[in-house]
């Protein structure tokens, strides 16, 4: 297996409306910005690969126009996954392990504003017995939270800690979208949407678009930067019959913390994909991961760009290695309704 | 039982949008509405392209200079559209063409009229036919339809994209 | 990022629709065709678990399923969300529940709604009971909702 580094990694201020900017305007500023971090040009790149959902802003195909902000002559090597980035990422940690190419450019974009995006989540549930009801991504999320709560896994208390520490946590972040805090009253006494969540515990409607560069340890000597080496990824995927899981569990995050051998070292922080406040504690416990900061970048309470988010909490993992004192990272990336499917990465700054 | 066993259902997807045009599409349009085709050009290779997307997609940079292009241009190709197309309330046949306008790198979608459908060919010269000025809008169907000019036609070589 | 103003910021509202014609197969269809029975069904697997609504493989392992079982209409709930102000989309526009339900007898749990009734009467365990759509369509919507059983 070749040892894989991120060499670069870039996100675009997140905004609650886009207004104008197509999915081109959106994505090239920050591949623009992983060139500059590196020097290099589309030319030193082997494989790019990106990650997006048309349905999000209702224009089919906008991937393919989204190909328009970085130079395709000569014709590239390209792919692209209707998933979030991170898993644009694990195509392209694949596609070195082949032998393919030495350096990936990846990136994700996500414009939720024009749509409404609860509902633009249905369509990710089965057809023929869950989307004719309409359930909204809120909706399936706060099942989870009642069935968690109920079980005295975690409280209002425990979600309320998750947000305000992502909020304040989101000052490391000059992207992030989210700055108010709630007082404890206010977030207690909020409507819910869908007991047991309130506007306050989902994350917020976010456009923008985030790249990275990875390359093989070749590519990153040769740079002469910080390394940042990816030490270890793995994913997996539960039914999509959520009504025969074990909603209370996760049998998919459990598994990963094993396949990465989480017990064999301890990260100086963790980022978690975290769409809603309850996640954070949850796969707190799940992975054992005693008091570990978690979301120093806010995380996606602080700004959630969808098919963005996961690769975020992998790039900013990247800059916190790369920025402080801290030598190991875990990140997390998911998707799909009750953290269906879930990816965990382990960064490690090396030191020649 | 006592129905019948359905092998189908319909499903019932509909979800409502509030599309944004993009920035330099926007600009353009916000042009078109005067009655202006304003194209935008490479900073690198030059190339000019009309409507503008607000990048080269062969360079990967942004597009910012604009330039106005004439009304009038070219055939690059074309189709002659026989099958009604459901909702497109144009009556077949009727002439569907690649229209390179001069000065411009790369050709749009437009419609063909006023011709006799034998006579339409690559490279013909046609100019565009633009409906009263009351009526316009953000759209680019300010524009009815392009007819032929009935200059000589241009050597369809020049299609080239430029290297 | 943004150089338009709002002013000249151009928007056009659109709905986009897929009326796709979905088959359902030999198992989900044979649900749906009892669905307009008012008669609930599931399959069951080698281990005698039971999945309603009936599933093609076992979530678990892949076992093909094909042998089908009648359950009850009555079922206990898993977890339930309640909806206070119902948004767009939402099927029933008073104020209702999501809840993942167990059919009695079953060993997997249904995502439908529970209506008619108080968010404080509800509450995980909570037993309850079809509420047909007098309308057939054969699709999950022929269960009009669930209600709370009485005790």
């Amino acid at each position: 297996m070749k040892d894989i580094y991120i060499l670069a990694y870039a996100q675009n201020p997140i905004v609650a409306d886009a207004k104008a900017a197509n999915e081109v305007e959106l994505i090239m500023p920050v591949v623009h910005q992983v060139f500059k971090q590196t020097g290099f040009t589309q030319n030193d790149i082997g494989f790019t690969c990106s990650g997006s959902c048309d349905y999000l802003q209702g224009a089919a195909f906008a991937f393919v126009e989204g190909l328009s902000a970085i130079q395709t002559n000569p014709p590239i090597k390209e792919s692209h996954v209707e998933m979030d980035a991170a898993w644009a990422l694990y195509e392209s940690i694949l596609k070195i392990q082949m032998g393919d190419a030495e350096t990936a450019l990846i990136y994700g974009f996500g414009k939720s504003s024009p749509g409404d995006l609860p509902f633009v989540s249905t369509l990710q549930t089965d057809p023929y017995y869950m989307s004719p009801l309409w359930p909204d991504k809120t909706s399936l999320a706060a099942l989870q939270a009642q069935l968690l709560m109920n079980k005295g896994v975690l409280t209002k208390k425990d979600m309320y800690e998750a947000l305000t520490q992502s909020i304040s946590n989101a000052k490391n972040n000059s992207n992030a979208l989210v700055t108010a805090m709630p007082s404890e009253d206010d977030y207690l006494s909020a409507d819910y949407l869908s007991s047991p969540l309130s506007a306050f515990d989902c994350a917020p409607i976010s456009d923008g678009a985030s790249a990275m560069i990875i390359g093989t340890e070749e590519a990153a000597t040769k740079l002469g930067l910080q390394k940042i080496k990816i030490s270890s990824v793995h994913h997996s995927i539960e039914s999509s019959n959520f009504g025969a899981r074990d909603l209370s569990t996760s049998e998919s995050i459990i598994g990963l913390g094993k396949k990465i051998n989480l017990k064999s070292f301890k990260p100086d922080f963790v980022e978690l994909h975290t769409q809603f406040t309850y996640e954070i504690p949850f796969i707190r416990g799940l992975l054992d991961l005693g008091n570990v900061d978690i979301n120093l970048s806010g995380g996606p309470l602080a700004g959630n760009v969808m098919m963005a988010a996961g690769l975020d909490s992998i790039g900013k993992s990247f800059e916190l290695l790369k920025n402080n004192d801290f030598h190991s990272g875990l990140a997390h990336a998911s998707s799909g309704p009750c953290l269906q499917q879930n990816m965990l990465v382990h960064l490690e700054k090396i030191n020649d | 039982m006592t129905e019948e066993k359905k092998d189908f259902f319909v499903s019932n997807i509909s979800l409502s949008y509030q599309y944004t045009a993009g920035n330099a599409t926007t600009r353009f349009l916000n042009k078109v509405a005067e009655g202006k085709l304003v194209a935008q050009k490479c900073p690198k290779c030059s190339a000019v392209y009309v409507p503008p997307r607000g990048s080269c997609p062969r360079c990967g940079v942004a597009t910012e200079e604009e330039l106005e292009l004439p009304d009038t241009g070219a055939v690059e190709s074309f189709t002659i559209v026989h099958i009604p197309i459901p909702g497109n309330p144009i009556v077949p046949p009727y002439v569907s063409a690649m229209i390179r306008l001069d000065g411009a790198d790369i050709s749009f979608l437009h419609l063909i009229q006023e011709i006799d459908l034998a006579d339409i060919r690559i490279g013909m010269r046609v100019q565009a036919v633009w409906k009263d000025r009351s009526e316009w809008g953000t759209t680019l169907e300010n524009i009815k339809w392009f007819k032929p000019t009935g200059e000589a036609d241009v050597d369809p070589s020049v299609f080239k994209f430029k290297e | 990022m943004t150089k338009s103003s709002d002013k000249e910021l151009l928007r056009a509202s659109f709905k986009l629709e897929y009326p796709y014609e979905r088959s359902p197969g030999p198992v989900i269809g044979k649900f749906f065709d009892e669905l307009s029975n008012e008669v609930l069904v599931g399959t069951k697997n080698s281990k005698g678990e039971v999945f309603v609504p009936a599933a093609e493989f076992d979530p678990k392992d892949s076992e093909h399923l094909s042998e089908f079982v009648e359950v009850k209409n009555e079922g206990v709930v898993q977890s339930y969300t309640w909806i206070k102000k119902p948004r767009a989309h939402h099927l029933i526009q008073e104020s209702f529940a999501f809840a993942l339900i167990s059919m009695e007898g079953t060993d997997s749990a249904m995502l439908h709604m529970i209506a008619n009734c108080n968010e404080n009467e509800l509450e995980i365990g909570k037993r309850v009971k079809v509420v047909w759509n007098e309308e057939k369509t054969q699709t999950i919507r022929d269960i009009k909702y669930f209600e709370i059983i009485d005790d």
